[in-house]
């Protein structure tokens, strides 16, 4: 068992350093083709000068993308909680599925862009405001896969457990969350990117800290390196959250068709 | 296990109607009468869609009959089934994904009211001590279901109820686990009560094979199987053997049955 887990997460390694040799050369095509266009450095700086600029100024960068990350991260611990709750609640209370659907999917329709100002405008200009942005965000495909996760158990199953006169607790414990745990795990690496998108909007709005404040005072500066530079920190951060999230579920269910589907024929 | 009598299964006028589908019940069991003895291999043979598996279900308290009255062990099949009594293994062999073998058959221990259980001598008892660390996953078709059947006698089950668990498998696995069944049966002294499509696995290993008809099904007949045990390979090539199943066949495909 251990040794089969260990080979999954070399594999997980093995990819995330195939992707990071393909990134590094995206931008070295990206370097090659600004330096040989002669394109003018506001428009697209070439990689080498945002990294430079990233290193110069990390300093300043990086108390506002750790704002950014706890807002992020405490709206998707909000959203994941409050989503599996709801999908357990729905699984013993068929009703109030088709009470929250709708009202799910209308939320998901409004465009955050639209919410976002109104929420300042209740909340506040601090932290809670964007935590309530991330989760928003976070909700919608964690509550969809977890509820679909939790009735994709197959009728021999259900039956077995029945047989076996297990309890309502013991059947949503023993056979439902582990059945719903890969399609648990596809939609939080969604939220995990979701989550920062929905904390830098926020901070777009109005914020005094965060990278998304930070991306905005280098626009209005028409500082474009830095505001690149920013703004890939937050996208980094959630890539990395997003692959940390693929470890766990490695780590918790070795089992996935996921973690398993890479024998492919 | 006390022995209160020697009847495990007694079926009076069994019936059972589902429930109303465009105003029309649809009978799938109707004046169903037979007794299952204790310790007996009791085979359930019949065209398909006749309700074999409906009346496995109503053994183990899945389903409840609408009429007649079923006793299993004698009690109603619902509180037989809260006492493991009755047990029900699948065509699929069931098994949890993300547990060992040996997680898999400690599963009953876990469930229902905190039973007692032995799952280390039950996965001798079906050979596969040396995979009690594996994945199902990591299993043939075969293996998996002799944990699934480790897993149903580790309930301490008085009835095994079995829904075509070799369907699945090839000629010689079905052959192998044949008799690991009748070795498990023997050792553990279990009721089997077994549906099958196959007339030769009917033969090889009922004590007494009950044949239903078409639905809405009723006993058709009930044969005894004569064989003395234990019975091996050597049975599936005697021309009695034959001759049984080709009766039993020429019952099925009789339109009377």
């Amino acid at each position: 068992m251990n040794r089969s887990i260990r080979s999954l997460l070399g594999q997980r390694v093995r990819h995330a350093a195939f992707g990071l040799c393909i990134l590094i050369g995206a931008l070295v095509v990206l370097e090659t083709i600004v330096k040989f266009f002669h394109i003018s450095s506001y428009l697209l700086p070439p990689p080498t000068t945002i990294f430079y600029k990233l290193f110069e100024n990390w300093g300043t960068i990086a108390p506002h993308l750790m704002v950014t990350t706890v807002e992020a991260l405490t709206g998707f611990l909000l959203a994941t909680v409050i989503a599996i709750c709801l999908a357990v609640c729905c699984l013993w209370f068929p009703t109030l599925e088709k009470l929250i659907l709708p009202m799910a999917v209308i939320l998901q329709t409004v465009p955050v862009i639209v919410l976002a100002p109104v929420l300042v405008i209740t909340l506040g200009n601090g932290i809670a405001s964007k935590v309530v942005i991330a989760a928003l965000i976070a909700f919608f495909p964690t509550f969809i896969n977890a509820a679909r996760g939790l009735v994709s158990i197959e009728t021999p199953h259900l039956e077995l457990f029945q047989t076996l006169n297990a309890n309502r607790w013991q059947t949503l414990l023993k056979l439902r969350v582990p059945t719903a745990l890969p399609y648990l795990f596809a939609s939080l690496r969604i939220a995990a990117a979701n989550c920062y998108i929905g904390a830098v909007i926020g901070e777009w709005v109005s914020a005094s800290k965060g990278i998304g404040y930070l991306a905005q005072v280098y626009l209005y500066q028409i500082n474009i390196d830095l505001l690149y530079a920013t703004v890939l920190t937050s996208s980094f951060a959630a890539l990395a959250f997003a692959y940390a999230i693929g470890l766990v579920e490695t780590l918790m269910c070795p089992w996935s068709r996921e973690s398993l589907g890479t024998q492919r024929p | 296990m006390e022995s209160r009598t020697d009847i495990t299964v007694s079926a009076r006028n069994v019936g059972l109607d589902y429930n109303r589908i465009h105003q029309q019940a649809i009978t799938v069991l109707r004046n169903i009468t037979f007794d299952v003895k204790r310790a007996e291999f009791v085979v359930i043979l019949g065209p398909s869609g006749c309700g074999k598996t409906t009346l496995l279900k109503t053994i183990c308290g899945l389903i409840s009959v609408t009429e007649g009255e079923l006793i299993v062990d004698g009690e109603p099949p619902d509180i037989a089934k809260s006492r493991h009594k009755a047990v029900m293994s699948f065509q699929d062999a069931c098994l949890l994904r993300w547990r060992t073998v040996l997680e898999n058959v400690r599963l009953p221990e876990e469930l229902g009211d905190q039973r007692t259980g032995n799952a280390a001598a039950m996965l001798e008892l079906v050979g596969l001590s040396a995979f009690a660390n594996a994945y199902p996953d990591e299993l043939s078709g075969g293996m998996k279901q002799r944990v699934a059947l480790a897993r149903a006698l580790n309930c301490q089950p008085t009835i095994l109820a079995m829904d075509e668990p070799f369907g699945q498998l090839d000629e010689p696995g079905r052959a192998t686990l044949n008799d690991e069944l009748l070795r498990a049966w023997k050792n553990t002294q279990v009721t089997v009560v077994f549906v099958t499509h196959s007339v030769p696995e009917a033969v090889y290993l009922a004590d007494r094979i009950i044949v239903l008809t078409q639905r809405p099904s009723t006993i058709g007949r009930v044969i005894d199987v004569p064989f003395a045990r234990p019975r091996n390979a050597f049975l599936r090539s005697d021309p009695q053997f034959f001759a049984l199943c080709n009766t039993i066949s020429a019952i099925l495909s009789s339109p009377a049955a």
